[in-house]
């Protein structure tokens, strides 16, 4: 050791040794320092970004502001769908804590605005002492009238100002009309977003873009003071409105008879109905019977799922719920694939005179039968021997169209095949329209047989839409359309912002040629095979036709069959065309001219008059026309008999009095020639009343004296009513209803001659 | 020698320690202002007065800078003879907080009406005198090893009275004091080296082996992953790498804290120098560390020019504790090591710690009173 360490040592100063490991020791700090330096820059620089924005996203509060969600109107602006303003109410529990008499309140709340808002008292209660919380949802969807005796509840209870309550508002989507068009309009679901139909279709367009306040909050979700204050607002864009092609009256005519039909025939799976304008190729109507409520869209409503589904538990029963709700949104017109049958035997005779194969003069003989390559199809009837082309269109024969498709060859035959739209979506602007594939149908390759079968409708699938699109080319002239149901969409101010331009696809078959198909669809209508469409003061053109499905890709059991029947109207220069398909009908009756064809003729017996088509009687039906009542009420009883009797009238006389105080039917009424107008003279036999009969399958005879038993008049209408082979197929008043003596029943009446 | 210095002796009045009393006045300073900014909102929101921690901190740093004058006035020798004394009290006080009522579980308080003294924050000093009066009176010693594990006796029995309050930051601070007198205080390195690799092994084998504090361990290492998983268990560390990295490079500006309105726990107390990263950004948070490390540098230079021995290890102690202390502390604030709850000196709220740092610098300044101008 040397000298200078033991001095150090020694002395009671610092040795040197101290001193350095002093400075070593100050020196590991200033590392250790500098070390921690390059953690925070690591932490405020390198990763500032990263930590920020987590700390900002938990700062800041981003609420979303629902935009109002546009209407659907109807082609006359009637509302089909719309959203309503609705309010959510929420508390906050956080500002009822901070009064003096806290606990008091809770409980006055939980017991007074549970009532209010109808919302359960102790889950109320509960949230009432969440005392950190400021944002407690407490009831949804409310109405205003609530609102405001929420609001008159806070002031009466002096709480008004305690900021314990506020609305936020919100919209809930509403269909005044129900089940109208559901299949159609589709719904949406509780975010309301679209889930079905139109709604989802044009979700985009309808939806709008929310709006989005933001503002800054603190770590209790409370706010932050007004030095940091940050709001941010966004306002929501409201959503575009629509307006259909479809009519509400023609849509309900539509509905109405097919619902008729798919009772009277217990068709099992559902029907359709479409009405559509030939010109445009804008739908007018879109009927899918049975339906379902678009306010209550969850429930299901076919009685037989409902039927099947009380034996399920568990996953099978819920599987099966899905698969019926499933079943009853699927839009049936655009979805879903059926066998045309006999109807397309339109589009064969349009190729036939296209390509000269056939005119209006050829003859055909009819056996009951014919070969094609070795085998044997037989037609429907025994064998309608030797015809003219409107005789077999008329009859419906099969070996006249497969006489006329093996005419054409698989190659002539495919190209119109593809030219009517069968292998294509039709474009329509609905979810989830059926795409064809070569799964469904024969290509170009198809055999003599192929050809044979599918000339009378048979062995392919199309949907009803490509139907109604096909007819429309029949009907307008040629000119295949791409339908559309969506017209018009309008801003938020009700501005136009697009309008839809008919979009002709192609000519498919020369004007030439379907003004012939027309006239001799007419022909089968008037007095022939199509006779159940026959609508008075109008030409009809029309086809029936009934497919059976056992051999079908889709499969089914004996007789299940699709009926159907392709119209339109006035044949000579068409407006509308009117297609029904009643699928698996289970009444006796199940051709497509039974229980199809009084649907179509109902609808365009309403159709037509409603837009205006001027009818052109024949001089027998004027004989049969209605006349209208004259005004007698109030004269003298012999007066208004004379008036009566100058009217080609009859009458009848009840009470005693010696002025006619009431008319059955009343003045202006539409009354059958030869009609009675029951007269009232005291007020006492007002009140007589008579039931009406059950006139369902009687003839027009024993209908007349079934009417006069009980005081009734009758204006009826269908078909076959000079052969009295017509029967009543559907009358106006139920069964057994009280009505006055001389009330107007309406009848409806068809030929029961089944027809494929 | 006797002549010069009378026993118990006052010093002169004035003379202080001109850049030590500006640092030390710099950081109070800051230190006071950042602490209303950060406890506010938390005052005013749990306590209903936005001034309920200022106030009293301000209490407490004035009484503290009226104690640390009269105490720098107090000739540094007179703790030579207090030492042993200081250091029994010390473990009696740390004895009666054991046995006193626990407060949140813990056992580090005493309660005297509704002041509350921390006796680990006394014990500190304490050893620091005790410390230097052993190893100076026992200098030429040092290299023994007899004398190595009577020193590690002497810090051991206050370590493990303070980790079974428990008080694992306490601890940790207490033994680093101790390892600092030892090393500068002339314990040959082979025996600190022992020892740190002994405790480090006790360490490791603790975490790793036993599972001693898991869930901070796992915090430390994945705090965003425990957040997802568990919010409240990684809240704090959460919340802190928040406020630090909302920053930047200038901060927000005094005052513009977000992470203080109620995201970030109890902001006065050991997380408070994340919400001065908040405000101040990297500039201020290495301003106010550079402010530390020359407090820390000018008590050793005191040390280094200290009369004697005694004094040369006191001021080093002192300067240690405050080293140590912010290290850890600003360590835990940016998850660097894991979270041990320990304050910020003069800046977190806490009387006890306040009055006794400020009580230390009163030390230190007596000794700077007397260090030998260098020549």
């Amino acid at each position: 050791m040397s000298r200078k360490n033991e001095k150090d040592q020694n002395s009671v100063l610092p040795t040197r040794k101290m001193r350095r490991r002093g400075r070593v020791f100050a020196g590991i700090i200033g590392v250790a320092f500098g070390l921690l330096i390059l953690r925070l820059g690591f932490l405020q620089i390198v990763q500032g970004e990263f930590w920020s924005t987590k700390a900002v996203s938990q700062q800041l509060n981003d609420s979303l502001v629902a935009a109002h969600r546009g209407t659907i109107y109807d082609c006359n602006g009637k509302v089909l769908a719309e959203s309503m303003e609705v309010w959510t109410v929420i508390m906050t529990p956080y500002n009822i804590a901070q009064l003096d008499d806290a606990e008091a309140v809770r409980v006055k709340i939980a017991d007074e605005v549970s009532k209010i808002l109808d919302v359960d008292r102790d889950t109320l209660y509960k949230k009432t002492t969440r005392t950190e919380s400021q944002y407690e949802k407490i009831a949804s969807q409310v109405e205003y009238p609530v609102v405001e005796e929420l609001i008159s509840w806070a002031e009466k209870n002096k709480l008004s100002n305690s900021g314990i309550f506020r609305v936020v508002t919100d919209y809930k989507r509403t269909y005044p009309y129900g089940s109208l068009a559901s299949c159609v309009i589709g719904f949406t679901g509780t975010d309301y977003y679209g889930l079905y139909g139109l709604e989802a279709e044009y979700n985009d367009v309808l939806a709008g873009v929310a709006g989005r306040v933001v503002t800054a909050q603190n770590g209790v979700g409370g706010d932050m003071p007004v030095s940091l204050t940050y709001e941010k607002t966004v306002d929501a864009e409201d959503g575009h409105s629509l307006v259909l092609t479809i009519d509400q009256n023609i849509q309900h005519f539509a509905e109405k008879y097919l619902e008729q039909s798919i009772i009277e025939n217990s068709v099992k799976n559902r029907g359709v109905s479409i009405v559509m304008n030939v010109h445009t190729g804008a739908i007018l109507a879109m009927a899918v019977k049975g339906d379902f409520d678009l306010n209550d869209p969850w429930t299901v409503t076919d009685p037989n799922a409902l039927e099947a589904m009380k034996l399920l538990s568990g996953d099978e029963k819920s599987d099966a719920l899905a698969t019926a709700r499933q079943a009853q949104w699927s839009n049936k017109a655009v979805s879903e694939f059926y066998e045309p049958g006999s109807v397309f035997k339109v589009f064969t005779s349009c190729m036939a005179i296209e390509e000269g194969v056939a005119d209006m003069n050829t003859s055909f003989y009819c056996p009951g039968y014919i070969e094609v390559m070795g085998q044997q199809i037989t037609c429907w009837h025994a064998g309608h021997g030797m015809q003219h082309f409107p005789d077999i269109i008329s009859n419906s024969c099969n070996p006249g169209f497969i006489t006329l498709g093996v005419g054409l060859g698989g190659e002539r035959f495919f190209k119109y095949f593809v030219g009517f739209g069968f292998t294509e979506p039709t474009g329509i602007d609905m979810l989830s329209e059926g795409h064809s594939t070569t799964s469904l149908y024969h290509g170009i390759d198809m055999t003599d047989l192929d050809v044979a079968t599918s000339s009378i409708g048979q062995t392919f699938e199309i949907t009803p839409i490509q139907m109604a699109t096909a007819l429309c080319a029949v009907a307008n002239g040629g000119y295949l359309m791409q339908p559309y149901v969506v017209a018009q969409e309008l801003d938020g101010n009700g501005n136009v912002v697009k309008t839809t331009e008919p979009v002709v696809k192609r000519q498919v078959v020369s004007t030439e040629t379907t003004k012939q198909v027309a006239s001799m669809l007419a022909a089968a209508v008037n007095g022939g095979g199509s006779k159940n469409v026959y609508v008075a003061g109008y030409r009809v053109a029309g086809k029936s036709g009934t497919a059976d499905k056992t051999e079908t890709r889709q499969g089914g059991a004996e007789n299940e069959v699709w009926g159907s029947f392709g119209t339109f109207a006035p044949a000579d220069d068409p407006e509308i065309v009117c297609v029904t398909i009643t699928d698996t009908a289970q009444s006796d009756n199940r051709w497509g001219s039974h229980t199809a064809g009084p649907v179509c003729q109902s609808i365009l017996a309403d159709t037509l008059p409603y837009l205006g088509v001027e009818p052109l009687y024949t001089e027998e039906e004027l004989a049969n026309l209605s006349t209208v009542t004259p005004s007698v009420t109030d004269k003298e009883v012999s007066t208004a008999t004379t008036i009566i009797a100058n009217n080609d009238l009859h009458y009848s006389i009840i009470g005693n009095g010696k002025t006619v105080v009431r008319q059955i039917p009343e003045a202006g009424s539409s009354i059958p020639k030869d009609g009675t107008v029951v007269l009232y003279t005291d007020s006492d036999s007002l009140g007589s009343t008579t039931a009406v009969p059950d006139f369902h399958g009687m003839t027009l005879s024993q209908a007349n004296a079934a009417a006069d038993a009980a005081n009734l008049n009758l204006e009826i209408s269908g078909v076959g009513l000079d052969s009295g082979e017509a029967t009543v197929y559907s009358q106006d008043y139920e069964v057994g209803a009280k009505v006055s003596p001389g009330t107007v029943v309406y009848l409806v009446f068809v030929t029961d001659s089944a027809i494929a | 020698m006797g002549k010069k210095t009378k026993k118990f002796g006052l010093l002169r009045i004035g003379n202080f320690d001109m850049p030590l009393l500006i640092i030390l006045l710099i950081l109070l300073g800051i230190g006071l202002v950042c602490l209303f900014s950060a406890s506010h909102v938390y005052a005013s929101y749990y306590d209903g007065n936005s001034y309920h921690y200022i106030l009293r901190q301000g209490i407490f740093a004035a009484a503290g800078l009226v104690a640390m004058y009269l105490i720098s006035l107090v000739d540094y020798k007179v703790w030579r003879k207090l030492a042993v004394w200081l250091y029994g009290a010390a473990i009696l006080l740390l004895g009666i907080a054991l046995i006193a009522p626990s407060q949140n579980g813990v056992h580090r308080w005493i309660g005297l009406g509704s002041i509350t003294f921390q006796p680990s924050d006394f014990a500190k000093f304490a050893l620091i005198v005790f410390l230097a009066q052993v190893i100076s009176v026992n200098y030429n010693k040092m290299k023994e090893f007899s004398m190595f594990i009577k020193l590690m006796c002497i810090i051991g029995v206050i370590c493990g009275l303070v980790v079974i309050e428990p008080h694992l930051s306490g601890t940790m601070l207490i033994a680093g004091i101790g390892l600092v007198m030892l090393f500068v205080g002339g314990t040959p390195l082979i025996f600190l080296g022992g020892l740190v690799v002994l405790a480090g092994c006790v360490v490791l084998v603790m975490v790793f082996g036993v599972g001693y504090e898991a869930d901070r361990i796992s915090v430390w290492l994945d705090p965003l992953g425990v957040f997802a998983a568990d919010r409240d268990m990684a809240w704090q560390t959460v919340q802190s790498l928040y406020a630090i990295g909302s920053g930047g490079l200038m901060g927000l500006g005094i005052g513009n804290s977000r992470q203080k309105h109620l995201f970030l726990p109890e902001p006065q107390n050991d997380f408070i120098f994340a919400i001065i990263c908040e405000e101040l950004g990297l500039i201020g948070a290495i301003l106010i560390i550079a402010l530390f490390a020359a407090l820390v540098w000018r008590g050793v230079v005191i040390a280094t020019r200290a009369p004697d021995k005694f004094g040369a290890l006191l001021a080093v102690g002192i300067s240690a504790q405050i080293g140590i202390q912010v290290l850890l502390n600003i360590a835990v604030v940016t998850n660097t090591i894991p979270n041990t709850g320990i304050g910020l000196p003069f800046f977190s709220y806490g009387g006890t710690s306040m009055m006794m740092l400020l009580g230390e610098m009163g030390v230190l300044f007596s000794i700077a009173r007397q260090m030998k101008q260098k020549n």
